[in-house]
């Protein structure tokens, strides 16, 4: 008996799958080469969206690396980054709304935790933090698609289907 | 109507799509879903499809079939849905651009089968074609009678063509390769099989051909059930004869329709194989002293990754090899890609629409040349591009080599 395999969800060629897959998410690369608009547009504000988590991770660890000062200049840094992305991809305002609504979202909590100091600072960060999670359940999470893995065999249901030759001895 | 043409001319009843995002009946429900939740509108695609790029209309743009989808979710009546499915030549260009790797072309493909599998719904020249190789074991209807005259024919023509006497092995039990072919080319383009003929007796392999069927699955194109079923055809054939290994000679469809299947029988595309045999034999490149550029099937290079052994090849069998841009895996399709080749009524939209880009490139990498030699490793690639234009000769692999072979 035959094993099918999907002929069709094959990763497409690439000398180096892998390496391609990291630079996709690192740089962006097929955006890069194929839409530099788009790329000049958005890869702030993933490198913004980066930043934050790593920051955030740090934080959830408890590790204070930095004297408070210096952390605070650092988050500034990142929010900026993350306004001005997030302001750039606004232009897409026009294409997407749900992408969009997410987006002003992003903006308005950057826009107070660049002016927020000390413990609010620290608040902003949480409201960031819980809203990043929140649009993971959104389109935007499609980050996820680098991790997923597709069932590559697969079986035909016969009982599922009308067409008269479904069901037609050979 | 979306536009003059028409692949199918049945009348399509109310439907709804439900099934097709049905884990249960459509085992590609998830990939499917995903392309349609994810999509970004980067509008990457659109730089990548050789068909929107030619026409510039909205309806042909790689995304527009996922938006006419999500919005046919639920119950309706669109005649357009399936002809939609049939204006992409599913050559995977645009999940090569996609940053997401997201897969319109399997949309459309998926589209194509919902109608197929719940209506019997499809163009007549795909479904008749896999009706008839399941009966026959060729799309064409070919007899195992009419085969064998052929093989005759063959031989004789061979002799008279190379000035050697050979005898063609079909059905031969245990040999170690079983070469299949389009049954297309045993009427259109014969040489390409008689190639095949003299360099596989040049090299001395041990080796097949099988009178009870040839390497089309157009089920691949439209219909899992029929893709299946012919899949398991070929693998039986090759199980009676008790070969070693299949190759699967000149036709790109069928590298993608055999080859990633999983199976205790050997599979394996001519190409790396001609390469080896390339490196062995006496050859004299002057032979092919004209201009030759090549064309890259889809199905062979961006979907298999079978990218060198073809430039190899042609480097050692041509005096004059030129590369058309873009190649490799960023080529175009030919613009027959899908079926469309071979669906008479879409001849218009060939001419006018998918195969424009390819006419470009061809024209641009032999600008300087009267005759136009490309070399197209896929019956379906050739018999589309050799109607382009009438400037251009289309070519294969085998021929280039076949004709660059030295005999003493
Ligand atoms: S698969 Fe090819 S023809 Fe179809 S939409 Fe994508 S790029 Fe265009
Ligand atoms: S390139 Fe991918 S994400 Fe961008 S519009 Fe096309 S399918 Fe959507």
């Amino acid at each position: 008996m035959i094993k099918p395999i999907c002929p069709w969800i094959q990763p497409i060629y690439s000398e180096n799958y892998e390496q391609q897959k990291f630079l996709e998410i690192i740089f962006f690369r097929k955006l890069f080469l194929h839409n530099k608009f788009l790329w000049s547009l958005s890869y702030p504000f993933h490198i913004g969206v980066y930043l934050f988590i790593l920051w955030s991770i740090l934080h959830i660890i408890s590790v204070h690396l930095m004297h408070l000062e210096i952390e605070a200049i650092f988050y500034a840094a990142v929010s900026l980054i993350l306004f001005f992305g997030s302001l750039l991809l606004l232009y897409r305002l026009f294409t997407s709304l749900e992408e969009s609504i997410n987006l002003v979202i992003i903006l308005s909590i950057t826009t107070l935790g660049i002016l927020a100091e000390g413990f609010l600072l620290f608040i902003f960060h949480l409201i960031i933090f819980s809203f990043l999670l929140f649009i993971f359940l959104t389109k935007l999470s499609h980050f996820l698609l680098f991790f997923g893995k597709v069932k590559k065999s697969f079986k035909v249901n016969f009982e599922k289907w009308n067409a008269p030759h479904i069901r037609y001895d050979r | 109507m979306i536009d003059e043409y028409r692949a199918v001319d049945e009348e399509i009843p109310n439907f709804e799509l439900k099934k097709l995002f049905d884990r249960e009946a459509n085992w590609l429900a998830v990939p499917l879903e995903v392309s349609l939740k994810y999509c970004t509108n980067c509008k990457t695609c659109d730089k990548a499809c050789h068909i929107y790029l030619s026409s510039k209309k909205e309806i042909y743009k790689p995304t527009y079939r996922a938006k006419i989808l999500k919005k046919l979710k639920k119950q309706n009546k669109n005649s357009n849905l399936i002809e939609l499915a049939y204006r992409c030549n599913l050559c995977m260009r645009c999940k090569l651009f996609c940053p997401l790797s997201l897969e319109n072309g399997l949309i459309a493909r998926e589209i194509r089968k919902f109608f197929s599998q719940e209506f019997g719904i499809a163009p007549k020249a795909l479904h008749e074609g896999t009706v008839k190789q399941l009966n026959t074991g060729y799309h064409t209807g070919l007899s195992v009678d009419g085969f064998k005259n052929i093989v005759k024919f063959m031989e004789e023509d061979i002799a008279e063509r190379f000035g050697i006497e050979v005898k063609i092995p079909v059905d031969k039990k245990r040999a170690e390769i079983l070469l299949i072919n389009n049954a297309g080319d045993f009427f259109s383009r014969i040489e390409c099989i008689e190639s095949f003929v003299v360099i596989f007796e040049k090299a001395g392999l041990d080796w097949t051909l099988s009178s009870k069927g040839d390497a089309v699955n157009y089920g691949l194109w439209y219909d899992d059930f029929q893709y299946l079923r012919i899949v398991e055809r070929h693998l039986e054939i090759a199980r009676e004869l008790d070969v070693e290994k299949i190759v699967v000679g000149e036709c790109g469809h069928a590298h993608k329709a055999l080859i990633p299947v999983e199976s205790e029988i050997k599979r394996e595309s001519y190409l790396p194989l001609l390469w080896k045999l390339v490196k062995e034999l006496e050859l004299d490149p002057e032979k092919n002293n004209f201009p030759v550029t090549l064309h890259d099937p889809c199905n062979i290079v961006r979907k298999l990754g079978i990218v060198e052994p073809q430039r190899k090849i042609l480097k050692k069998v041509c005096s004059k090899f030129i590369e058309m841009n873009p190649n490799g895996i960023y080529n175009y399709c030919c613009g027959g890609g899908g079926g469309l080749a071979v669906i008479d009524s879409m001849r218009d939209f060939r001419i006018k629409v998918s195969t424009k880009m390819k006419f470009e490139q061809i024209m641009n990498a032999l600008k300087n040349f009267p005759k136009k030699y490309v070399c197209a490793p896929c019956s379906n690639c050739k018999r589309v591009i050799s109607e382009i234009s009438e400037e251009i000769v289309c070519v294969g692999v085998v021929d280039l080599v076949a004709n660059a072979l030295i005999f003493d």
